[in-house]
């Protein structure tokens, strides 16, 4: 367990992924706020991408985080293999990062500003 | 009982009936000073050489330390990214922007959390390590699980 706290320190948290809810929770008011059928389904087929995206990332997030508690715990710690999982961590990060960067941009341009106003308006309420 | 064994139960019995009282939830703060305490015990059973035990003290301090500065960070960068989401005219590159402010801040916990694993190894026998690396309590997957969800 002190290994788990060092990695998550050493990664910077983060490994399960607060998008889901975000996703989860704008599902969730789609059909209360969109009437057109049509542009109901392009949303959720936005938002179902921005949920694959987060599911393959978080897998991967996983077995690097497991590769990275082995390291961690062996007394005689390889520093390359450490920098070697943390660089493949950071490009998995930062091409997360861009990718639902793009789908949010994505689902803004699919809505009003108001429509956008009545899904996020609240400051902290996806 | 030593006075870290005291304070251990105490956090227990609170966790213990905070949990009886339904919907209430232990606090962060709380589950924290649990998972250090944890660990703190863990650390005066396993090393037994004084001038190490001492050593090894003062650098689970210092994780909590980290622990609490990335909490902090996390805290900020969920709300601000929220903030930013709201925004209905925000641009891509704020939001990269931002991304890469939250990386540097995090860059320096990643060393320090590093330098004070190799100290924590330089400080114990292969042994204690190895006993100190498997200690696991709810308290601490809870704290650790809270951190991974931010």
């Amino acid at each position: 367990m002190l290994i788990a706290l060092i990695t998550v320190l050493y990664l910077g948290g983060g490994v399960q992924d607060a998008t889901l809810d975000y996703i989860k929770v704008t599902e969730g008011k789609v059909d209360e706020i969109i009437s057109e059928p049509d542009r109901r389904s392009e949303i959720k087929l936005t938002l179902s991408d921005m949920k694959n995206r987060s599911k393959e990332r978080a897998d991967s997030a996983k077995k690097l985080v497991k590769q990275l508690e082995g390291n961690m715990s062996e007394y005689d710690l390889a520093q390359e293999q450490i920098d070697a999982i943390l660089d493949e961590y950071l490009t998995l990060l930062t091409d997360y990062n861009e990718d639902i960067i793009d789908l949010r941009f994505e689902l803004r341009n699919q809505m009003s500003r108001e429509e956008w106003r009545a899904f996020f308006g609240h400051e902290g309420q996806p | 009982m030593n006075s870290m064994s005291k304070r251990r139960c105490v956090i227990l019995l609170l966790m213990g009936l905070t949990a009886c009282g339904g919907k209430e939830q232990v606090s962060s703060e709380d589950q924290q000073d649990a998972a250090f305490a944890d660990l703190r015990v863990a650390v005066d059973d396993t090393v037994t050489d004084e001038a190490s035990k001492s050593e090894v003290m003062q650098l689970v301090d210092e994780l909590e330390s980290d622990v609490d500065k990335l909490r902090e960070i996390l805290v900020m960068r969920r709300a601000e990214i929220r903030r930013l989401n709201a925004d209905y005219d925000v641009t891509r590159e704020d939001f990269l922007n931002f991304a890469n402010e939250t990386e540097v801040r995090i860059q320096e916990n990643r060393r320090n959390v590093l330098a004070a694993r190799a100290r924590l190894v330089n400080a114990t026998t292969q042994e204690e390590w190895n006993v100190l690396t498997k200690v696991e309590t709810k308290a601490m997957k809870t704290i650790i699980q809270s951190h991974q969800g931010l």
